[in-house]
């Protein structure tokens, strides 16, 4: 049997290994960056990219992000540039250093730079950039005809500014390196060519600026994305640039080791696995992750892995917590098991509104759900409006062409949809909605469009953010049968410790028809009942049952007790009681 | 090799000629066109009216034909028009029309259309038209810039983007009766102020001060270059929970002054800062001897939105001693039929006041039923200008130097995203068949997320020091005074 070298295999797990993680253990990071960018296969996108210094490699990173539809594909492109990485950083340092027993240290860079790759804010044009500034460090070593190096030294600075925009200084920088630490490099010529890099590094982004009047000076210094926000200067991706540019060096001003060679890379090997455990580990941010979850989850309707989700552990982030409600109210389970559940709030049935693209994201898709289409339209433009770096997003683009088609607005409904056509992942949909766009008989059997087409609020009114019980009562006036609205006022009220309205709204709960009163009802009825009312138990309505009732007298008998939340938790911390009395 | 550069050669010039087209059937139809063009009487200064059939096609022919001249185009998708081609046909249909058949090829046969005509004018449009880009949004703001077009070709670039401040807002920019070397723009946020260009000379102010209610905001220059008139304005908006409205955008206060450039000082008049009033939208006549506005009885908002009325006013004004007189004249008494006046234009010649028409309240770019309406300035008759609107929103316009021509936006195209449409008035008032500002590519208005904003003819390209700019927004900024 061949026998592998370490050089082959420990690059094909380390590729493994990375695949694995954004595949198993944090692909919804992959949905939530998928989701906040709309890649168009159109001249005029790939133009509007190209036009900037380093916008190469954002394009070619949003051509992968949208691979990243589906986590197992986007995976194999992010473990496939990591290696490539690593490969590109061997490449150099076998340039100055021909021992192979520091190769374990070539995987620094990938490790480091995966490391930035779990904070959702870095974008993989980054990653690509660096993958641009090592292969034109590779073709520079590469190329062995002096007059061939001369002049693709001095061209590929404008190129590599260019595709790859403030990854030239880097490159430069290993051509300044290369004078002062490779002997053979030290030669007349490469100096004055180094000087002319330099001076070319220098003066590009001065020139781009000249053409490109209407972005500030450190746009074209920087050039590339590395981050989502673009006033964020990007040190840490910096640092790793800088790192894959001095590691060749490094490694060539350590020791030879000649004895004990198989000794030495093990060690090596050990001490990168485990320093590349703990840096994946403390980089990694698994409660966003599970947020994102929930995120996703919901935005696919997919109501029982929101549940099942919770079943496991229940969420606390206000964000996951709203999800788990419209989970619940979708299954018509709100009002019977929203306090089996961690709850925290008004703000984990309906978050407030702020300024940025997560929470009007995910709030929009509540208040899509519940039938109110204009607030989910405008929460969705505002998170849309609210994406850093300018970017559109897929999601909301078809999230918009859903509430316009409900809202009958025909046109603007084609509107998005045409340009959804000019997608990878969506332009199936888009084209199956176009086609049926005008066939109000198939549009009304949709479950969801035409649940939500005919439930429309008629009545107008001004929606009140500070007044969500008011707009969640109005919602319910305009269709009395529309269950989710009612859950969600009379959990609102409950939420909010609300009672006195929780008491007025009751009495709407027949004409939902319930079979049996939910649970959280009756607990809130009880306690209410008591504290305002001194009438026996058995003069309370039918609907409450003796268990319940006998239930409420046990805890409100150790309601004062001074460590109550501690002894009453486990009896009953998943009811509403506990709640009202404990929960902030 | 010599052979196969012939050959080469021969080839691109068989790609390059149009095939003949054998008609297989002839409509007795002219063609439904994108956008639509037949009809419309357009300036013979004009970019190509690109433009294309909604129908399924494989190839389109297009012959365009004046009196002495033709051109004959074949295309795949739509109807590019040679830029050089087009300018030398529309000087030769000066007064005239232009005569254009369309064909199309269906597997493989062609099918001709009956002929439609684009009436040239001989009045000149003015050269540029400046806009704010921008997302019909709500509270949150992304991309946004102010462009230029020249309206002889497709070319386009930015006044201001902001991407230079991120996070930055620009807007209300306006022009001193077209020129391009007097500008007024607010860009808003930190690093804001009110950029003022006078003969190309620019200072960026602040324009809030203890005594008025805002900053500057919207704007309109004097003729003779020493003042501008701003609204100031406490603004809110509110948004509509069913499907026919979105957003409700009005004042709780406002008022109107007059910047006197010069001196740097705001003059006010009692007349048109009330506390009882809403006054809003002013323009000078052309003569700078009148200063026209909007004004409304003030209600308790938002709760009485829908009972606000603007009607048209007037005021005299002396550009000599920036003073104003007593007497405000009510114009065109909307409240009294129910409607509400916004954005009145007076043309440059004098003859007429343009103005949108609405249910009630100010912002007519959220209202469907926003329409235009021209006031004879010599006669006091109003009418709807019933050639250009539609069923759905026309709002801002904006008069061509000439005042042969004006811009106006209208939503009419999908509801939502404002486009600009000019149309021709002639000496008798009377107005042609409005056309969709013309683009290279079809499919320009299908793909742009951004509405056309404040449409305004310029005569030539601004010119911004950008570096200048950068440095002025960074500084101190010029603190305006009041007049005493």
């Amino acid at each position: 049997m061949k026998k592998f070298s370490h050089h082959i295999i420990s690059p094909f797990a380390f590729g493994t290994i990375v695949y694995l993680f954004f595949t198993l253990l944090y692909p919804y990071h992959l949905h939530y960056q998928e989701q906040y960018q709309l890649f168009l296969f159109t001249g005029d996108y790939f133009q509007s990219y190209l036009n900037i210094p380093g916008g190469m490699s954002d394009y070619i990173g949003n051509f992968l992000t949208q691979f990243y539809f589906y986590p197992s594909v986007g995976a194999i492109f992010i473990a496939f540039l990591l290696v490539l990485i690593q490969q590109l950083t061997w490449k150099t340092v076998k340039n100055t250093e021909k021992s192979s027993v520091y190769f374990p240290l070539t995987f620094i860079p990938s490790i480091l730079y995966w490391a930035l790759l779990c904070d959702e804010n870095y974008l993989p044009g980054g990653l690509i950039s660096l993958v641009f500034l090592m292969v034109f460090i590779s073709i520079r070593i590469t190329i062995k005809s002096e007059n061939l190096k001369s002049i693709f030294a001095v061209l590929s600075i404008p190129v590599l500014y260019w595709i790859a925009g403030g990854a030239v200084v880097f490159y430069v920088l290993y051509s300044v390196l290369a004078i002062l630490f490779i002997r053979k490099e030290r030669t007349a010529r490469n100096t004055i060519i180094t000087f002319i890099q330099v001076g070319l590094a220098i003066s590009l982004p001065f020139i781009a600026k000249a053409i490109l009047i209407q972005h500030p000076i450190i746009k074209m210094w920087i050039g590339v994305n590395f981050y989502s926000f673009p006033n964020t200067f990007p040190f840490y991706a910096g640092g790793v640039f800088l790192l894959s540019v001095l590691l060749p060096f490094f490694i060539k001003s350590l020791m030879i080791i000649r004895f004990h060679f198989k000794w030495a890379i093990t060690v090596l090997y050990v001490v990168i696995i485990i320093a590349g455990f703990v840096t994946i580990k403390t980089s990694s941010v698994f409660d966003k992750e599970e947020v994102m979850a929930y995120d996703f989850h919901t935005r696919m309707r997919q109501w029982d892995k929101v549940i099942a989700m919770a079943d496991k552990k229940s969420p606390s982030s206000p964000l996951s917590v709203s999800c788990l409600n419209l989970a619940l109210a979708k299954k018509g389970m709100l009002a019977e098991h929203m306090f089996e559940y961690y709850q925290n709030g008004t703000g984990g049935l309906l978050p407030d509104f702020k300024k940025d693209f997560t929470i009007p994201m995910v709030t929009g898709e509540i208040y899509y759900q519940l039938g109110f289409i204009n607030t989910a339209q405008r929460y969705t433009f505002e998170a849309m409006e609210a994406l850093p770096l300018y970017q559109k997003s897929a999601r909301t683009m078809k999230r918009l062409a859903e509430t316009n088609l409900i809202n009958g607005n025909r046109a603007l409904t084609l509107k998005y949809l045409k340009i959804l056509q000019k997608t990878l992942f969506y332009s199936k949909w888009a084209t199956a909605l176009s086609k049926v766009i005008d066939d109000q008989e198939i549009l009304l059997q949709h479950p969801e469009y035409g649940w939500l087409m005919t439930h429309k609020i008629q009545n107008d009114f001004f929606f009140s953010e500070g007044e969500k019980d008011m707009m969640l009562g109005q919602l319910f006036t305009a269709n009395n049968k529309n269950r989710t609205a009612y859950e969600y006022l009379m959990a609102y009220c409950l939420l909010n410790k609300d009672l006195n309205h929780f008491m007025q709204y009751l009495s709407l709960a027949q004409t939902i028809g319930y079979k049996q009163m939910p649970i959280s009802f009756q607990e809130a009825f009880i306690y209410s009942w008591k504290m305002t009312s001194q009438k026996a138990p058995k003069s309370m309505p039918s609907f409450i049952s003796n268990e319940k009732i006998q239930s409420a007298n046990a805890f409100l008998s150790k309601m004062n007790l001074p460590n109550a939340s501690e002894v009453l938790k486990k009896d009953y911390g998943k009811t509403y009681w506990y709640y009202l009395q404990f929960r902030n | 090799m010599k052979n196969l550069f012939i050959l080469i050669s021969a080839m691109v010039l068989l790609n390059a000629c149009n095939e003949t087209i054998k008609v297989k059937e002839t409509y007795s139809s002219a063609p439904d066109l994108y956008p639509d063009y037949n009809g419309v009487t357009i300036p013979f200064n004009i970019a190509p009216l690109n433009f294309k059939v909604n129908d399924e096609y494989s190839k389109i022919d297009v012959v365009l034909e004046s009196k002495s001249e033709s051109l004959h185009i074949q295309q795949n998708e739509f109807a590019d028009i040679p830029v050089d081609s087009w300018k030398e046909l529309l000087n030769s249909s000066k007064g005239d029309s232009i005569r254009i058949t369309v064909s199309v090829q269906k597997n493989n046969a062609w099918y001709a259309y009956q002929p439609f005509y684009i009436h040239v004018c001989e009045d000149a449009v003015d050269d540029y038209l400046a806009y704010r880009l921008i997302a019909p949004g709500y509270e949150v703001y992304s991309k946004m810039g102010i462009y230029q077009r020249s309206l002889q070709d497709f070319e386009q670039d930015a006044i201001y983007e902001n991407t230079l401040v991120q996070g930055s807002c620009v807007n209300c920019h306006s022009f001193k009766q077209g020129s391009a070397k007097d500008m007024s723009m607010h860009i808003r946020g930190k690093l804001g102020g009110t950029v003022l260009l006078t003969n190309n000379k620019m200072e960026v102010l602040k324009t809030k001060t203890d005594s008025t209610l805002s900053k500057f905001v919207y704007p309109y220059w004097h003729p003779s270059g020493n003042y501008i008139a701003y609204t100031l304005n406490d603004t809110h908006q509110v948004f509509h929970s069913s499907n026919n409205k979105r957003v409700e955008v009005f004042d709780n206060a406002s008022d109107v002054i007059v910047y006197d450039i010069n001196k740097n000082e705001i003059i006010k008049c009692e007349a048109l800062m009330s506390d009882s009033v809403f006054e809003t939208f002013p323009s000078f006549s052309p003569d700078g001897k009148t200063l026209y506005f909007c004004s409304a009885k003030m209600e308790v908002m938002p709760m009485e939105y829908t009972k606000v009325h603007y009607n048209l006013c007037s005021i005299g004004f002396d550009p000599e001693s920036g003073t104003f007189s007593n007497k405000v004249d009510t114009l065109f008494r909307a409240a009294d039929i129910g409607k509400s006046v916004t954005f009145p234009r007076p043309s440059p010649d004098g003859k007429y006041l343009m103005f949108t028409l609405v249910d009630y309240g100010n912002f007519s770019i959220w209202h469907k039923e926003a329409d235009l309406y021209l006031l004879n300035t010599e006669t006091n008759q109003v009418r709807s200008i019933n050639e250009v609107n539609s069923d759905d929103t026309e709002s801002y316009h904006s008069w061509s130097t000439n005042s042969k021509w004006f811009v106006f936006s209208s939503r009419r195209l999908d509801g939502l995203y404002t486009r600009p449409f000019i149309a021709h008035i002639d000496n008798e008032g009377k107005v042609g068949k409005p056309f969709l500002l013309p683009q290279q590519n079809i499919s320009h208005y299908d793909d742009l997320l951004f509405s056309y904003n404040i449409p305004e003819f310029i005569t030539e390209k601004v010119n911004i020091d950008i570096p200048e700019l950068e440095k002025k927004l960074e500084g101190e900024k010029k603190q305006v005074g009041i007049r005493q």
